[in-house]
């Protein structure tokens, strides 16, 4: 792909609720997701177990629903860890 | 997913990893099995994009990434602090290798420079989604209000926080490509956007549009 697509209306929809409805506080938006972070971890292990994010950590909940890259990783890290768990028989 | 027992404890690993332990090499082949079955996983089960491809080349890619892996937990070994299980923690490293890898494949001949180049990237009058057409009245509305948070975009922002935005929030290309481009990473990118969203809502104040009007004008 050399470039996107044109922008169409649902774009800017996205783009009025990435800049204007999307939490603002700083936890949020400094919440370190590089690799050195366990804690984003250590919420994919529970979410894997069966408790939900929004219980858990709502300020992350709300991080990775404004963070696409981040919600697909962390998605990809439950689903292997999920994946984990039924190949043990848990 | 076949699945071995984990044999070692967190401390175990952090151990035999040690490039003075005489079970480094046994250690860091386990890991390196452990991240390449996990991503294999992945590759195979969980992109939809993928799903055409040859298994052959799905394993080339997880053993390519799982020794990117390895290698990236090596260096980050010292920042493990035992929250969680270490092979959890060496398993988010391969997604975030993994997935980063095939954005930029996407990506691969994106330039932020063309983006900008081909023209009407945040056209004012472009009408936006709604379940039913606008009143004639409302679609003016909305039009009018559009055309000026779009100029309070341009103004109020810097050229660097204008091209992360209009490429983040409004084409969607990845935060990994996005960095790329700027020269950053994504955790300076995150700052960066976190900034430009602060001084334009900042900018709409000033401006006398209060958010709940423009996000409720637009409120699908």
């Amino acid at each position: 792909m050399s470039t996107p697509p044109p922008p169409q209306d649902d774009d800017h929809s996205r783009l009025l609720d990435f800049v204007l409805s999307q939490p603002l506080d700083d936890e949020c938006v400094h919440m370190d997701c590089t690799d050195e972070c366990e804690q984003i971890s250590r919420m994919a292990e529970r979410v894997a177990n069966g408790e939900r994010l929004e219980d858990i950590m709502p300020e992350f909940e709300q991080h990775i629903r404004c963070w696409k890259d981040c919600r697909e990783e962390f998605e990809a890290l439950v689903a292997i860890l999920k994946a984990e768990r039924a190949a043990r028989g848990g | 997913m076949t699945e071995r027992p984990n044999e070692r404890t967190n401390e175990d690993w952090l151990t035999d990893l040690q490039p003075d332990n005489p079970r480094q090499p046994e250690a860091l082949a386990d890991l390196r099995a452990k991240v390449q079955r996990s991503i294999y996983y992945y590759l195979s089960q969980e992109r939809s994009d993928l799903r055409d491809a040859p298994t052959q080349e799905l394993q080339q890619m997880a053993e390519d990434l799982a020794q990117d892996t390895v290698m990236r937990v090596l260096n980050n070994l010292s920042y493990f602090r035992g929250e969680s299980q270490f092979t959890t923690w060496a398993n988010r490293i391969a997604t975030r290798i993994a997935i980063s890898e095939l954005r930029r494949a996407r990506y691969r001949d994106f330039s932020l420079d063309n983006l900008t180049a081909e023209g009407e990237t945040l056209p004012a009058e472009a009408s936006l989604i709604s379940e039913a057409p606008p009143s004639p009245e409302r679609a003016a509305e909305r039009a009018d209000t559009l055309g000026r948070v779009m100029a309070l975009l341009s103004e109020s922002l810097t050229d660097r926080q204008y091209k992360a935005i209009e490429a983040v929030a409004l084409r969607g290309v990845p935060m990994d490509v996005v960095a790329d481009q700027l020269g950053t990473n994504r955790n300076a990118l995150y700052k960066l956007l976190h900034d430009a969203r602060r001084k334009l809502k900042s900018a709409l104040d000033a401006d006398g549009l209060s958010v709940d009007y423009v996000l409720n004008l637009f409120q699908r």
